[in-house]
């Protein structure tokens, strides 16, 4: 397994360009399975996990093509077969949002439960309640979800819990249903906006994505449309904090400031001086140590789960005591454990730590446990006196286009090396 | 119609002309079919290519694979910046024989 090594203490500065955000595109690949002629899709990231999805659209026989530009040129009318196996699904969760397109476009699907996850329960039961709700025939048997259905009918579904790919997979079987759907209690996360914005583009009659309360009019076909994925908000918020950790200046460029509101505002309390344009973010830290700020995570428009290790890591060094409160996922502090083998002076106390700054981190052997706290242990790698050595970044590279490249590009010192 | 040609230069190079993408894939692995196994190595120069696309890295893929069955040796030369990214995207960069100017 690579390792990235990082020596700490320089302050980052430049600028730096933001991938379109996986977690809008991975979706955004499975809707392609509605259309009935090819769909363009542009600003997707380099990331593993998009391979994944563009494998497992080329099993069904959907043909895809990546142009010089990197677009990824789908088209669905190829397809073959309507399953999504085990040996995908369990290295990549999202694989499930294939199930709520191929049942509404082609009436059957045989998708793979997904496995256990490190940083808590993510349920399915939310995706097969809402389809059998909506008419679907479902068995789940041999580890398999095996959907039939004629034609989906739209219906009222209240979710449960609030869940985006629950969410999402909904939203795109209901776009060829027949009748309105109403989705209520759903997820209201930027991706889920660009979902059906592009879903809208293809055809779609949805409103009210951004609110808790989705209004979908099915209709009769989607067509093809070129699409552009959105920012990363997670990797431009990721950025932003490892200038700020390390007293420096970069520019972000290529994002999108209004999904990152709250971020903006907590990297502010922490001292530092923002300008915002369009498509970029400017953040200086004029030179100063941080001040520690608190977080309480919550699904989005407030403080985002995928960015609470980073401000862990921000914590450590700042002026103060910050507190960090992890109200989405269970068991999501892993990266602590690391951080304090490096120093930090963290008390964890239920889904809440408790972070004293100090001056300095110190260089240890660390090991990344999920995507966000690897990133957390890069940050607080950039800060540590000496060579830390990150080892398990394939958690790191399924979340971060040329994460090294980009540090570097910044004035990191920050290498990879190959297993 | 094919808006890519395979010429033999004659100095064991094979050049690309045209666009070498999911258009003309088809056509240019047929035209291979006649060039290619002759028994002796090769060279495939992509230095006329004007645009392509992940089908074209799939066309040499396939001209490896018959290679390598063939027992012989082939390298491309002058492949597009483009074409190489979309090979390190894909993992396959490291897979492709390049042959230096």
């Amino acid at each position: 397994m690579d390792k990235l090594i990082i020596a700490g203490g320089t302050s980052l500065s430049g600028e730096v360009r933001i991938a379109g955000a996986k977690n809008a595109a991975l979706p955004i690949l499975a809707a392609t399975l509605l259309a009935d002629s090819p769909m363009s899709i542009g600003n997707v990231p380099h990331l593993h996990d998009i391979t994944t999805t563009m494998g497992l659209l080329g099993r069904m026989g959907v043909q895809l093509v990546v142009d010089e530009r990197m677009r990824i040129e789908v088209d669905a009318n190829t397809i073959s077969n309507y399953s999504a196996p085990y040996e995908l699904v369990k290295t990549m969760r999202a694989s499930i949002l294939v199930l709520g397109p191929l049942l509404s476009r082609f009436g059957q699907a045989d998708v793979s439960l997904p496995g256990g996850c490190a940083i808590g329960s993510r349920p399915v039961n939310l995706h097969i309640d809402g389809l059998r709700a909506m008419g679907a025939e479902i068995q789940v048997e041999n580890g398999y979800i095996r959907a039939k259905a004629k034609r989906l009918k739209g219906t009222r579904l209240v979710m449960d819990v609030v869940t985006v790919t629950g969410t999402e997979n909904l939203m795109m079987a209901a776009t060829l249903a027949d009748g309105e759907t109403v989705i209520e209690n759903a997820a209201r996360e930027p991706e889920v906006v660009d979902l059906a914005n592009c879903l809208n583009k293809m055809g779609a009659k949805i409103t009210g994505a951004g609110t808790d309360s989705i209004q979908i009019e099915g209709v009769e076909k989607l067509s093809g449309t070129e699409y552009n994925v959105l920012p990363d908000r997670i990797e431009t918020g990721t950025y932003l904090v490892a200038a700020a950790i390390t007293g420096g200046k970069i520019k972000v460029r290529d994002t999108n400031p209004s999904l990152i509101d709250v971020i903006l505002q907590k990297l502010r309390e922490a001292g530092a001086v923002i300008e915002t344009g369009k498509d970029w973010i400017t953040l200086d830290m004029q030179g100063k140590r941080p001040k520690s700020v608190d977080v309480h995570t919550a699904p989005y428009p407030a403080f985002p789960t995928d960015m609470q290790a980073q401000f862990t890591a921000l914590n450590c060094v700042a002026d103060g005591v910050g507190i960090i409160t992890e109200n989405v996922f269970e068991n999501r502090f892993m990266h602590v454990q690391e951080m304090q083998r490096m120093g930090a002076n963290i008390k964890l106390e239920g889904n809440t730590a408790i972070i004293t700054g100090i001056d300095q981190l110190t260089a240890a052997p660390v090991m990344a446990t999920d995507l966000r706290a690897s990133a957390s242990l890069v940050l607080a790698g950039l800060v540590a006196k000496g060579e830390t050595v990150v080892d398990r970044i394939y958690h790191i590279d399924r979340g971060y286009d040329c994460i090294e490249e980009k540090l570097a590009g910044l004035g990191a010192h920050i290498r990879r090396i190959p297993d | 119609m094919s808006r890519a040609t395979l010429n033999d230069s004659g100095d064991g190079r094979l050049i690309i002309h045209g666009e070498f993408g999911f258009a003309t894939a088809s056509d240019l692995l047929a035209q291979g079919e006649k060039l290619i196994n002759r028994g002796q190595d090769l060279t495939i120069d992509l230095s006329g290519v004007t645009g392509s696309d992940s089908a074209g890295l799939a066309v040499m893929l396939e001209w490896m694979d018959q290679f390598m069955a063939a027992g012989q040796q082939l390298r491309f030369l002058n492949v597009p910046e483009s074409l190489l990214e979309i090979a390190r995207v894909s993992n396959l960069a490291d897979l492709l024989p390049l042959a230096e100017n």
